[in-house]
């Protein structure tokens, strides 16, 4: 081997990728932590049945109201229960409402706005006005009217979430299609004969997913708060499910004396939805050209 | 502008029929049936129909939709099931507490809010940038239950310096009642002269206005930051600077005046976001306002008190943001003669 070797120098190569990947970390700090809490919680949702040091919903009323100790590291409620175990199967309603309400509101959202930007006209301004006036509630408002109507449970929640939050992907995916509508490619697929829903599907909807990933991702928060607070207000989850809102409602009663009652399930909706909108934020810079890095 | 006015009420008018239609809707998918929840107990197959033929629900649906605009239209908001009273005068005895707390949260978001903006975007990546920034991605994150009751624990529980629920203690209301003129208490007892009410009011809003203040305060300082940094971007203020302009006066007269247009617009989704969270805290702190009132309607399952509140303050909202665009026009001279 002569020292012109065209022989890739692994070594260099190793060191360059090592190196990037601590620039990415460094760069992306909040980014790196949120996304290592959000897998944390996903991870503690999905293992829960194993991981849990206590059964959930055992009631031991010998051991109600014990502080934080090595036994119970988030103390136990007023029936005795481990806070910790609950916190942990709580992962899984509250990660499951994220996922559920998002969906279901995309579900929606995306096919109106996808007709409303594609045709446009008539339709156009109808879907539209009609989307609206979801949007004339101030937040929250709506879903509690709705879940009043549909009565409490978890499910109703999440539909009321969904049936508030749609407008929002209404307008963006519209307008996404309406920007890439006039481009000269639908055109001449027009001309070639393919029909409305196949363009719709193959040509526009691929061009409007990141911004309806963006919009899913920072909502994917705003849902395990705001059914929390549904639950909290006696109108989402009921018992015996176990969820992080129902149980600070039910540490109520007494967290003036037995603060961590109420400590558990609050630290674990911050920690959740703080690490998700740090990942969402990431998310948007990666994705989102026109949002640029932050100053 | 005269043109943009009428089509802009034109289009309110259409919200509003819209937002009633979405209320009717939801006062007909009732589980149970509304003549079923006004007789109580357990009414037999003839009193409900005899209920039902009284309230017009026997009626199709379409002649019970247009009743029901015209009732509204009215005034006629329909009665308590709880209570027996109107709704109306329910819903308007409840109206200056939640205004009350509600106007003081907003003007004091934006007089705290603005100014960090600023001081944020013109010292970019300093601590204090980096720290409000810090608020702002955690601040969006704390549900707003928690935030209520951690303040609960440290002003009332560990320091009892202020009470923990209420708008008014019962013996202030025993030895010096606060007269209500505006049923805005802080203002009704600063009219009155009457100190202690004042003090005793001041307490009790103290702390559900520190929660909404608090929720909302770090997106108020981080959309002000961001537009900050656009604007001071612009060339017309390097020229200012390039004519030795008082700094002072570059940000807050200069700069600041255009984020005026978008800035409104923050404030009044703002305001809709304090109405939707002041549900959540008029409920912790037991503060008799149409918040509060909405929940507890619903737990009593009373459906016309608590779609009528809901109509109300959607109604605020509506009003808010109508406000918020017509004041466009004194903003910016510009649009006036468009």
């Amino acid at each position: 081997m002569t020292e012109f070797s065209t022989k890739p120098d692994n070594t260099v190569l190793r060191a360059s990728w090592r190196l990037r990947v601590k620039a990415f970390i460094l760069d992306n700090m909040l980014f790196v932590a949120g996304a290592s809490i959000f897998f944390l919680v996903m991870i503690s949702a999905i293992l829960a049945p194993w991981i849990a040091p206590h059964s959930p919903a055992e009631i031991v009323m010998s051991n109600k109201l014990m502080a934080p100790g090595i036994d119970h590291p988030m103390g136990t409620d007023k029936f005795g229960r481990d806070i910790f175990s609950r916190v942990l199967f709580g992962a899984q309603i509250s990660l499951t409402v994220g996922v559920c309400v998002v969906a279901l509101a995309v579900l929606i959202g995306a096919p109106i706005g996808l007709l409303s930007g594609y045709f446009g006209g008539k339709l156009d301004t109808a879907l539209m006005r009609i989307s609206d006036v979801f949007l004339a509630f101030p937040p929250l408002l709506l879903p509690i009217a709705i879940t009043a109507a549909l009565g409490p449970g978890l499910w109703n929640a999440m539909i009321a979430l969904a049936v508030s939050w749609f407008p929002w992907y209404a307008r963006i995916v519209r307008g996404a299609v309406m920007r890439v509508r006039k481009e000269l490619y639908i055109d001449a697929a027009r001309t070639m004969g393919v029909s409305h829903l196949r363009i719709m599907l193959r040509h526009v909807t691929p061009n409007s997913l990141t911004p309806v990933i963006v919009q899913g991702s920072m909502d994917f928060g705003y849902a395990i708060l705001a059914a929390a607070s549904l639950s909290f207000i006696g109108l989402g989850a009921r018992p015996p499910t176990i969820e992080w809102g129902l149980m600070a409602a039910a540490a109520r009663t007494q967290f003036l004396d037995q603060w961590w009652t109420a400590l558990g399930p609050g630290l674990a909706i911050f920690l959740t939805v703080l690490a998700i909108n740090l990942v969402g934020d990431g998310l948007r810079d990666v994705l989102d050209p026109k949002h640029g890095r932050r100053e | 502008m005269v043109k943009y006015v009428v089509q802009r009420l034109i289009l309110m008018v259409g919200v509003v029929l819209g937002v009633v239609t979405i209320t009717f809707i939801l006062s007909r998918v009732l589980p149970s049936s509304p003549a079923e929840l006004m007789l109580g107990g357990r009414p037999t197959v003839e009193q409900i129909a005899a209920a039902e033929a009284e309230m017009g629900l026997d009626q199709p649906l379409p002649v019970q939709y247009i009743n029901y605009v015209s009732d509204l239209s009215q005034g006629e908001f329909g009665r308590s099931l709880r209570t027996g009273q109107p709704v109306l005068s329910e819903v308007s005895d409840r109206l200056g507490a939640t205004f009350e707390l509600t106007t003081l949260a907003i003007v004091l978001v934006v007089l705290v809010g603005i100014p960090l903006g600023v001081l944020s975007a013109v010292r970019r990546n300093s601590m204090l940038d980096n720290v409000a920034r810090a608020i702002a991605v955690g601040g969006v994150a704390i549900p707003s239950f928690i935030l209520a009751m951690a303040l609960q624990l440290i002003f009332y529980g560990a320091l009892g310096w202020l009470p923990l629920q209420g708008r008014v203690a019962p013996i202030v209301s025993l030895d010096s009642p606060i007269l209500p003129i505006t049923q805005l208490y802080l203002i009704d007892a600063l009219l009155t002269g009457n100190w202690d009410g004042f003090r005793d009011a001041l307490a009790h809003i103290a702390l559900p206005l520190l929660t909404l203040v608090i929720l909302l305060l770090a997106t108020v300082t981080r959309i002000t930051r961001n537009m900050m940094v656009e604007v001071l971007k612009e060339e017309y203020i390097r020229t200012a600077f390039a004519y030795g302009v008082p700094k002072s006066s570059i940000y807050y007269r200069h700069a600041l005046k255009a984020t005026l247009i978008p800035m409104l617009t923050v404030i009044g989704l703002t305001y809709g976001n304090l109405l939707g969270g002041a549900v959540i805290v008029e409920f912790i702190f037991d503060w008799p306002g149409l918040g509060a009132f909405v929940v507890f309607s619903i737990i009593a399952n009373d459906y016309p008190a608590s779609l009528g509140a809901t109509l109300f303050l959607a109604g605020i909202y509506l009003s808010v943001n109508l406000i918020v665009d017509l004041l466009y026009f004194v903003v910016d001279p510009r649009l006036r003669t468009q």
